[in-house]
């Protein structure tokens, strides 16, 4: 595996273990042998690495990520070379962008890169990487070749010949290079070289592989550059009699093969193509290649090899027994689902508070219309298997998801697998372990994984599985497809097949219909029993502490407005309030409980609760003054809180751990405040005099924490690197140099994407993740660090960030002289 | 190999030393000035002839001709203030230039060889213009500045060349003249590692003399009522008297300041006579001398140190001589200050080992030293506020923090702020505020070419290279053109420009040449250093000077006066023409106070 650079530990020269007076010595070791004035960038790099590895809560932080780099850059690597092989130019592309992001210097990944960029049709992309890498290291041979398929591509033979020769003058020996070279002779119309190069190549070839490559090669150079004649069969025998025997190297051979034919099919070269297919089958010992039109037999060459392979393993073994077992369960559990959720509306009507008005009678007949109906479906669905391309049974449920093991993965399951997510969770910076998602139709199931590696390795066993299904049942419907296009050749349907297709239409039909009703009156009783759920949490919670059943009844009334127990909740969180209140009353007349009322009106505004709103003001007529009238500099002049001195009192330890609570139960703010006792003194200065420049200081911090998620999904596979970021301001406010508030704030900004939502928060570094994710969350984290200081100190705030902090990116933007249609200021 | 000197440009006096080279101990020695003094007062004159005097000659002048004479140059340094000396008008570094010349020329005629290149020391909270200001000095002078260093990091060097083998954090608090530093290290294996420097580059001795010569000046007005402060000769020579009583009391409790004739009023000459106490001293400078405890703690907080965890505290700077400074630092650390590195010649004994360290003279393998940049350097920015479209301008955006390690190199990224915007504003600040308007503008540059995009979308990398000389190189990079623009800090306000470098170089060299300065005798090597050296000959240009300048005075004076004069001249002629030259400068010295006595 190749290496981002140097770490630090290897910058020092002591082993990851090194307490700190070893890495002490090593550092002054160093810097005598590279002292600052003579060789000042080998300092800096020393300095860099003494000045995190010296400090152990930054050393903890860079072995942290260190690991996960490593880890990571081996992921990528790997991924992107099975996403190749797969010929998964896209996903290839992902990951090696990202390894070549995390080792920019590692030419492997930028020559990987380009080759998925090649295999994506993406030339330019490819030719820009390789040129970059070229600069570089421009005596790789690999590069060169890779640089001359990018010309190709574009166009640019004579840039490709020199590439080539270039390649070839660094290294002559290179079969691949002669390869290469040859298949540019070939295009360039000069078969003649391109064969003696071929020969040349196989004599130095080293590998079984490469000389199976270079044989296929040769014959293709043969069959496509030789005039047409009856010879050509007797190369093709040739070439296949100079095969190495290996059963592994037949398949691939196979799948060269299957290209040439294709190739040769395209060309119109159809008694060649054959012979070619031919030898593929024979190679591949695929029982029987039917004699397929040539546009069927093109599309099948260009199915993966694996979906061949597993189409005849299944021809094999009709096994998968499981599946047929769990099949009836299907129509069996749909029916006694339909039934609770229907004994549950029923159970509605009863009470009377159903939201749907029918008479008990139409209820009744819905019932046997969906019963029916669902069983109709089934039974449609247990026809329409008999009759799929395999002859199986293809409805699966989610039963049998967790009978999913590593040894023998039933197949069936993973028709159905929309995306496998994996994530790897930490705790303030060190691994936990990691989750694999199995997303299925409709059931989700999480695997818990130890080692970041293994949970990868099975995620890609998992996706591998499903892609080589995927071609299998490409293949069914290709054998439908073929039923169509064979029509001429195959009798008329029979009085059978149309009555069975006829008895098909009306099941769907009724299916469908049935489903609507259904759905009808079925989903508000299910509605009512998600209510019911929810409101259990809340009763669950009522038994411990109030925060915790005022956070349950908020997030009720959140999710459920216009739930049974909506009614209930808002009384009982009315109650809660008013408990506070009077404890804050009771508690202090002056300031502090002031403030906290504030905050509550400012709650109560914000929830459109008027009355009480005025309720709470009438109790406390102070709170108006305290309200949105200070702004950054100057203003403390106004703030008019003058009467409140004479209520004025330090916050004592239990106040101080009241309003702590309150800040978090009413304002939903994970704010920890640390008040100090003299909150208010200062600011309640008597007579308001100006006291000067009211200075907010703070720093944000970015959390260091970040992890990879990757999200295979249903249809194409997207994948892609997103995090989440934690931030957290320390936050000290001041007149004339002396501290007035100091609070400390998280705000925990999630990536918005909608099928990432309920994934876990991946905790990011600044350097990952789109811009425009960050920007958002860094303007929402601003914005929610304004609303706080706003509700909880009544201060405009206007937020500058220019913190200093590892968050460069976001650290503000230049002055500028604007161009004369844009002014600043 | 050819000597390099280690140079200590103080406010008040400067030192010149070096490492002889192939001396197996590899001490670095003062070279003693004509007068045969380690120590030249950092004092320019211009004689009625209009040549410049340097050192104690200009000093002595300072008192008779303050209007022709300039001290503390350094404080002026890196300003665009020009001094007018005799009708002519330098620049502060013309002048330090005159000093540098002057022990340039000290150091030849010691050494017996040329000496072209210097290490010059600058207080480590010098900013950027002050230190170019410096390096431009030394050019004037005629040398090749090798290397700027910090005078707290010379010090170190001082201290730490003696202490190889020491494993300890070490305070360096360096009280001068005219600045004031405080650099915390670490010392390892006999390499200095610095970890914060910080300081105020105008506060110093200087500051406490013009307490006490406030504090005399309200005594005079009391005692006689009559205002002395636009007395410029009668404020020269309090001022003298100051600086003495400072020295006095700091190793007595009191001491008596007499200044005969001091003034005239209704036809008699008042006389100043004043008990000046220790305790009198430090209730006029307690508040400077506390003020230096706030930069300690911020490069103990810097360096993340604890008082506890100082193993040394090294004096240096002749302020610190003050017992309040000794005893605050003894009750602040736990710990009495060492005093065995000599606080006036550190600075220019550590510029002497790097001097050696830079040409070679001194084995690597000895002691060497890291420095740190001790201000934080950035560019100005536009904050924005998150949601609304207001913009914050005129924010600070730190991009080297303070105390990194030099040399140092950090790139920030920042984007355009208006639409199509195809210039960007590089300002470049120093200071901790985050505000630009309460930071040190240190230059600007306007880059261009920036392809137009919507606001934000263009970056540009803004790297911020930082020497070991402390200068600054800022360079800008269009990402997305890949368009480079750099800048070296160099304009500064006060830097001169090449042109005006070679004008002022010339003059330097001109007026210089007009001093007679003794040619060098014996081959200096044969001297050992540590004997005090006799003078080397009698300054006849001065002698002719002072002499001239009392006969014309003698004619106002009474007869009293005229007589003692007469004599002392008359005797002074005898020892010229004996080559005397110790009875001339005692001469010399009793001329010059009988000329301030009879004012």
């Amino acid at each position: 595996m190749e290496r981002a650079a140097e770490t630090h530990y290897e910058t020092l020269g002591v082993s990851r273990t090194a307490d700190d007076r070893t890495i002490k010595k090593a550092y002054f070791r160093l810097v005598r042998r590279h002292p600052p004035d003579l060789a000042p960038r080998e300092f800096q790099r020393v300095r860099a690495a003494y000045e995190v590895l010296a400090d152990s809560e930054a050393r903890r932080r860079y072995d942290a990520q260190a690991v996960l780099v490593d880890d990571e850059l081996a992921v990528c690597l790997r991924e992107g070379d099975a996403a190749l092989a797969r010929h998964d130019h896209r996903l290839a592309r992902m990951h090696l962008r990202r390894a070549l992001e995390l080792a920019p210097d590692s030419a492997a990944a930028a020559e990987r890169l380009a080759e998925a960029e090649l295999d994506g049709e993406r030339p330019r992309e490819a030719l820009l990487v390789l040129e970059t890498l070229a600069r570089g290291e421009p005596s790789r041979a690999r590069t060169l070749v890779l640089l001359a398929r990018a010309h190709t591509a574009l166009g640019d033979s004579a840039s490709a010949r020199a590439a080539l020769e270039r390649a070839l003058a660094i290294d002559p020996a290179s079969a691949a290079v002669l390869a290469a070279l040859a298949d540019r002779d070939l295009a360039d119309g000069r078969p003649i070289e391109a064969l003696a190069r071929i020969d040349e190549a196989l004599r130095r070839a080293t590998g079984d592989e490469q000389r199976a490559d270079l044989i296929v090669q040769r014959l293709r150079v043969i069959l496509l550059a030789l005039p047409v004649g009856r010879e050509h069969s007797a190369a093709i025998d040739a070439a296949l009699s100079a095969l190495p025997v290996d059963a592994s190297i037949d398949r691939a051979v196979a799948t060269h093969l299957w290209s040439l034919g294709a190739e040769l099919l395209r060309l119109g070269r159809t008694r060649d193509a054959e012979d070619v297919l031919d030898a593929a089958a024979r190679l591949a010992r695929v029982p029987r290649v039917p004699r397929f039109a040539p546009e069927i037999r093109a599309r099948l060459v260009d199915l993966p090899r694996a979906a061949v392979d597993k189409l005849r393993a299944l021809a094999r073994d009709p096994a998968s027994a499981t599946v047929q077992r769990g099949a009836w369960a299907v129509p069996l559990c749909g029916v006694l689902l339909a039934l609770a959720l229907l004994g549950g509306g029923l159970i509605d009507v009863l009470d009377g508070g159903a939201p749907w008005k029918r008479g008990p009678a139409t209820f009744a007949f819905l019932l046997l219309v969906g019963g029916a109906t669902l069983l109709a479906a089934a039974g449609m669905r247990l026809a329409r298997a008999s009759r799929s391309a395999l002859g199986r049974l293809t409805t699966l449920t989610a039963r049998h998801l967790v009978e999913i093991d590593l040894d023998r993965l039933s197949a069936w399951p993973l028709v159905q697998l929309r995306s496998v997510s994996l994530s790897h969770h930490m705790q303030s910076g060190a691994y936990q372990h990691s989750t694999v998602r199995l997303a299925f139709a409709r059931r989700v199931v999480s695997v818990r994984v130890r080692g970041g590696q293994r949970a990868v390795e099975w995620a890609r066993t998992v996706v591998e599985a499903r892609d080589r299904l995927l071609g299998v049942i490409a293949i069914g419907a290709l054998a439908d497809d073929e039923e169509d296009l064979l029509a001429g050749e195959l009798p008329p349907r029979s009085p059978a097949q149309r009555s069975k297709w006829r008895a098909r239409v009306i099941v769907a039909v009724t299916a469908a219909a049935s489903s609507a009703a259904f759905v009808f009156v079925a989903a508000p009783a299910h509605r009512s029993l998600v209510d019911q759920g929810a409101w259990r949490r809340v009763l669950r919670a009522a038994g411990g502490d109030p925060t915790d059943r005022m956070r349950a009844e908020r997030r009720y009334l959140v999710e459920h407005p216009e739930g049974q127990h909506a009614d209930d909740a808002r009384d009982s969180l009315d109650a809660e309030y008013g408990r506070v209140r009077r404890r804050y009353l009771a508690h202090s007349a002056g300031a502090p409980g002031a403030i906290a009322m504030a905050s509550i009106v400012e709650r109560l505004r914000a929830a459109d609760q008027p009355e009480r709103e005025q309720d709470v003001r009438a109790t406390h007529p102070l709170l108006v003054s305290t309200h949105g009238q200070v702004t950054l500099a100057r203003a403390l002049p106004s703030l008019d809180v003058k009467p409140l001195v004479d209520g004025e009192r330090a916050l004592d330890e239990e106040m101080r751990a009241a309003l702590a609570e309150r800040l978090v139960t009413d304002l939903g703010t994970s704010l920890a405040p640390r008040l100090p006792p003299h909150i208010l003194e200062l600011s309640l200065t008597p007579d308001a005099a100006p006291v000067g420049e009211l200075r907010i200081e703070y720093e944000v911090h970015s959390s260091k924490e970040r992890a990879r998620l990757a999200v295979l999904d249903g249809g194409g596979i997207a994948h892609g690197w997103f995090s989440g970021l934690v931030l957290s301001f320390d936050v000290t406010l001041s007149v004339e140099g002396r501290s007035l508030h100091e609070l400390h704030v998280e705000v925990v900004a999630e990536p918005r994407a909608p099928w990432i939502e309920d994934a876990d928060l991946y905790f990011g570094d600044d350097t990952l993740g789109p811009a425009a994710l960050y920007r958002d969350m860094a303007s929402s984290a601003f914005a929610q660090l304004g609303e706080l200081l706003a509700r909880d100190l009544g201060i405009e705030w206007l937020p500058a960030p220019t913190a200093r902090t590892r968050w460069a990116r976001m650290r503000g933007v230049l002055t500028t002289r604007a161009p004369t249609r844009h002014v600043l200021r | 190999m050819s000597i390099v000197v280690g140079i200590d440009l103080g406010t008040t006096n400067s030192l010149v030393a070096y490492v002889r080279p192939g001396s197996r101990s590899a001490r670095p020695e003062i070279i003693p000035n004509g007068h045969g003094h380690r120590l030249t007062p950092s004092v320019v004159g211009v004689d009625e002839a209009g040549r410049v005097h340097v050192g104690e000659t200009a000093k002595r002048q300072l008192i008779v001709a303050p209007e022709r004479t300039a001290a503390e140059m350094k404080r002026l340094m890196g300003t665009s203030t020009r001094v007018v000396l005799g009708g002519r008008s330098y620049t502060p570094q013309e002048l330090s230039a005159f000093v540098l010349r002057r022990l340039k020329d000290d150091a030849e005629r010691h050494l017996g060889e040329r000496v072209d290149e210097a290490v010059v020391t600058v207080p480590a909270y010098f900013t950027d213009s002050q230190r170019q200001a410096t390096k431009d000095a030394g050019e004037l002078a005629g040398f090749r500045v090798e290397r700027i260093i910090n005078e707290p990091t010379a010090a170190a060097l001082a201290y730490g060349i003696d202490h190889l083998e020491a494993e300890q954090y070490v305070l360096v608090y360096d009280l001068g003249g005219g600045t004031f530093d405080v650099s915390v290290l670490e010392m390892f294996d006999g390499v200095l590692d610095v970890k914060a420097s910080a300081g105020n580059n105008q506060l110093g001795g200087s500051d406490f003399d013009r307490r006490i010569v406030d504090y005399l000046v309200a005594q005079f007005r009391r005692d006689h009522g009559v205002d002395l402060a636009s007395d410029v000769r009668a404020m020269a020579r309090l001022k003298a008297a100051a600086e003495l009583a400072k020295h006095e009391v700091s190793t007595r409790e009191t001491t008596t300041v007499m200044l005969p004739f001091l003034a005239h009023a209704r036809g008699q000459p008042l006389s100043l006579e004043c008990e000046f106490s220790r305790e009198q001293l430090e209730l006029l400078v307690e508040d400077l001398i506390t003020s230096t405890l706030d930069p300690v703690d911020q490069a103990l907080r810097d360096a993340r140190l604890k008082p506890s965890q100082i193993h040394e505290v090294v004096l240096v700077g002749g302020s610190s001589r003050i017992p309040m400074v000794q005893a605050m630092l003894s009750d602040k650390f736990g710990r009495a200050p060492r005093r065995d590195v000599h606080p006036d010649e550190a600075i220019a004994l550590g510029a002497a080992v790097q001097a050696a360290l830079t040409s070679g003279a001194l084995d690597r393998g000895g002691i060497m030293i890291t420095d740190v940049c001790p201000f934080t350097l950035g560019v100005e920015v536009v904050g924005s506020v998150p949601g609304g479209g207001q913009r914050l301008p005129g924010m600070f955006s730190p991009i080297l923090p303070r105390n990194t390690t030099i040399p140092v190199e950090r790139t920030e990224t920042y984007a355009t702020t208006v639409d199509r915007q195809t210039h960007v504003d590089i300002k470049v600040f120093q200071g901790d505020s985050k505000l630009v308007r309460h930071n040190a503008f240190l230059d600007e540059y306007t880059i261009d070419g920036i392809p137009p995009a919507p606001a934000g979308q263009e970056r540009i990398a803004v790297t911020f290279a930082y020497d070991v000389n402390g200068i600054l190189r800022v360079t800008t990079r269009v990402l997305a053109t890949g368009r480079e623009a750099s800048l070296t800090i160099t304009r500064s306000a006060k830097r001169m420009s090449d042109e005006e470098r070679s004008v002022a170089r010339a003059r330097v060299a001109s007026e210089w040449s007009g001093v007679t300065t003794p040619p060098p005798t014996a081959p200096a090597a044969k001297t050992d250093p540590h004997i005090p050296i006799p003078p080397m000959g009698i300054d006849l240009g001065a002698v002719r000077a002072l002499v001239t300048n009392v006969e014309r005075r003698a004619a106002g004076m009474d007869d009293y006066g005229r007589a003692r004069m007469l004599d002392l001249v008359a005797q002074m002629k005898r020892a010229a023409a004996r080559d005397d030259a110790a009875l001339v400068e005692r001469l010399e010295g009793a001329l010059a106070d009988l000329l301030l006595e009879l004012g």
